[in-house]
């Protein structure tokens, strides 16, 4: 796990040009999710066109794609491991792509698929929005203040005990020494201390400032839609029930195979 | 490693983000009625400890690999139970949201899975316990690890769960539990000793701290909703046990109930004669190709299914560089 990776999603905040709200992109997105998830195990090219959610947004909001497939990398060991073991359990053979295969295969190729679509998705949508663009959409959404307050605080932190442990653990390195389990409290714990007495210089400087148990502003504008926001996500719903219904690759390609034969 | 969106369907993440939120609503009601704002510097900072401590990867001997501390149970025992949880959720929603790790419909799962089980079962019921029982650092160490372990079992045999109703893998059940059960077993062990050590430090140094969050009143009401959940994960557990030692070859039922020919049946049918009917008006030269229908349906579709695909992507990112285009000119 790379701990500036959190920031580095914020960078593409700035350049990005007019976009939609967040509320409107967090929705689809969930709705996209769904869409994915809801294909059975055995179903594969049918859920590609859905790619065009991700690839469309990641357009708009103009992430790197190097970033997004670094992240998915770290993750991908888990899905693996609990899709792996379909192909030696599950080994009814059948015909797929013109050859015989197990459908075993096809489930673990149809989870990597899913995988490969929604993560991206959701990286994205991130990216698109932005730390605080997600909590204000959030606590718009009703989430509680004191959950808000901690999602602030939370993100404004780890990068200062990020590098407070980062030099704990260079000093050690450097002095030639190894962490181990058993001295792992003895590292661990002066940053602990650390952390529980500078919460409490950071409580009574908020007291000082009249903290009330709110660390942001709530704004009417969040929850506004225009006709814009609107429309984006009418059409990506009816395209995700398109896709979800009809089997758009087969449905296209009869259609393309037909006219060229 | 967290559950993946992949690997639940949407009727198990809906009903744990139901009960993920609902724990959460009540969470945060209690501690609006305590109105302690003294703590909500220290649930920040702590919740941004918990991950950089994750960077902290210790060697363990004789494996090769490499653990970290654990988090809801350290955050249980600095904050008390809901302040725990309400951190725990901070912190999955930032590794799903930020690091891949998990995912949006998979958040209600993993909320559950790591922050109910070590911050309102195994912290009141084993190291609440423990450590009240055995005096000083004794108690600490054992309640840690005993409490570290039954959570993160907790919390894998709820992933085997969710896994296995979403109908995501044929491991045969029994395998795959008991796969899971021993990983979190090690996991739990090394964790649970490491978050000990930490904690008998800080012990050692400032004693008070961890009384505090200890005498601090449960409110009546979270006490309930922790023990209906409770109930309801324990009879969900022993019905599926049940279920599953009832039936050995695995997930049969599971694959039934998800790829129910009924189900799959249905639409196939619309778009083959509206295919059909597009054919009919508009190919050139319908049905030629494939004229031996019987024999060469399943290549026909096949090579229909791929062109169709590279069709629509090549679409989707044409529209994409076009809007990249353009959003880059203004």
């Amino acid at each position: 796990m790379r701990l500036k990776d959190l920031y580095r999603t914020e960078i593409y905040d700035e350049s990005r040009g007019p976009f939609f709200s967040p509320l409107v992109l967090l929705a689809v997105t969930f709705v996209y999710t769904v869409a994915v998830v809801s294909f059975d195990r055995y179903q594969t090219f049918r859920m590609l066109p859905l790619a065009a959610y991700p690839i469309f947004i990641g357009s708009f909001a103009r992430v790197s794609g190097r970033d997004i497939f670094r992240k998915m990398l770290t993750v991908l060991p888990f899905v693996i491991f609990i899709g792996i073991w379909n192909p030696f359990f599950d080994t009814t053979r059948t015909e797929y792509l013109g050859i015989m295969i197990s459908m075993g295969w096809i489930s673990f190729f149809s989870l990597i698929l899913k995988f490969l679509l929604i993560v991206p998705a959701t990286l994205i949508m991130v990216a698109a929005t932005g730390f605080d663009g997600l909590c204000r959409t959030a606590a718009s959404l009703g989430l509680p203040d004191v959950l808000v307050t901690q999602f602030f605080l939370l993100q404004r932190y780890i990068r200062l005990l990020a590098e407070e442990t980062h030099n704990i653990v260079r000093a050690r390195v450097f002095r030639g020494g190894k962490i181990t389990v058993a001295n792992a409290g003895n590292i661990c714990g002066p940053l602990l201390l650390r952390c529980l007495s500078r919460s409490e210089r950071i409580h009574s400087a908020l007291m000082c400032r009249g903290f009330g148990g709110q660390l942001y502003h709530k704004h009417r504008r969040e929850n506004r839609i225009s006709v814009h926001d609107l429309i984006f996500v009418l059409t990506w719903v009816l395209f995700f029930s398109m896709v979800r219904i009809f089997d758009m690759p087969v449905l296209i390609g009869d259609l393309i195979v037909g006219c060229v034969f | 490693m967290h559950m993946a969106d992949a690997l639940v369907s949407p009727a198990v993440g809906g009903v744990f983000w139901v009960v993920s939120a609902y724990l959460t609503a009540k969470s945060s009601a209690v501690l609006k009625k305590s109105d302690d704002t003294g703590k909500t510097a220290l649930m920040g900072v702590l919740a941004a400890f918990v991950f950089a401590s994750q960077m902290i990867n210790f060697s363990i001997p004789g494996t090769g690999s490499s653990g970290h501390i654990g988090g809801g149970l350290l955050l249980s025992i600095f904050l008390g139970p809901e302040r725990a949880f309400l951190s725990m959720v901070s912190i999955l929603a930032v590794q799903a949201f930020f690091f891949a790790d998990g995912g949006l419909l998979a958040l209600g799962c993993n909320i559950f899975n790591m922050g109910f089980f070590p911050c309102f079962i195994a912290y009141p019921f084993i190291y609440i316990k423990l450590s009240e029982r055995i005096d000083g650092t004794k108690g600490i160490f054992w309640g840690a690890v005993i409490a570290s372990i039954a959570g993160l079992i907790m919390g894998a045999f709820f992933v085997v769960l969710q896994t296995a109703f979403s109908g995501i893998t044929s491991l045969p059940l029994n395998m795959f539990m008991l796969l899971m059960l021993l990983i979190h077993f090690a996991i739990g062990a090394v964790e649970g000793f490491a978050t000990a050590m930490a904690v008998i430090y800080v012990y050692s140094k400032m004693p008070g701290v961890l009384t505090e969050s200890k005498t601090e009143n449960r409110h009546k009401e979270m006490k309930r909703a922790v023990a209906v959940f409770a109930l309801l994960a324990l009879m969900t557990g022993g019905l599926f046990s049940f279920y599953a030692s009832s039936s050995p070859d695995g997930l049969e039922w599971s694959i039934e109930g998800v790829a129910g020919t009924a189900e799959i049946e249905a639409p196939r049918s619309l778009p083959h004669s509206f295919s059909a009917l597009i054919h009919e008006r508009f190919a050139p030269l319908p049905d030629y190709a494939f004229k031996n229908k019987a024999a060469s349906e399943n290549m026909g579709t096949t090579v229909s299914g791929v062109v169709g695909s590279i069709i629509t992507l090549a679409i989707a990112l044409a529209l994409g560089m076009f809007f990249r285009k353009r959003n880059g000119r203004q």
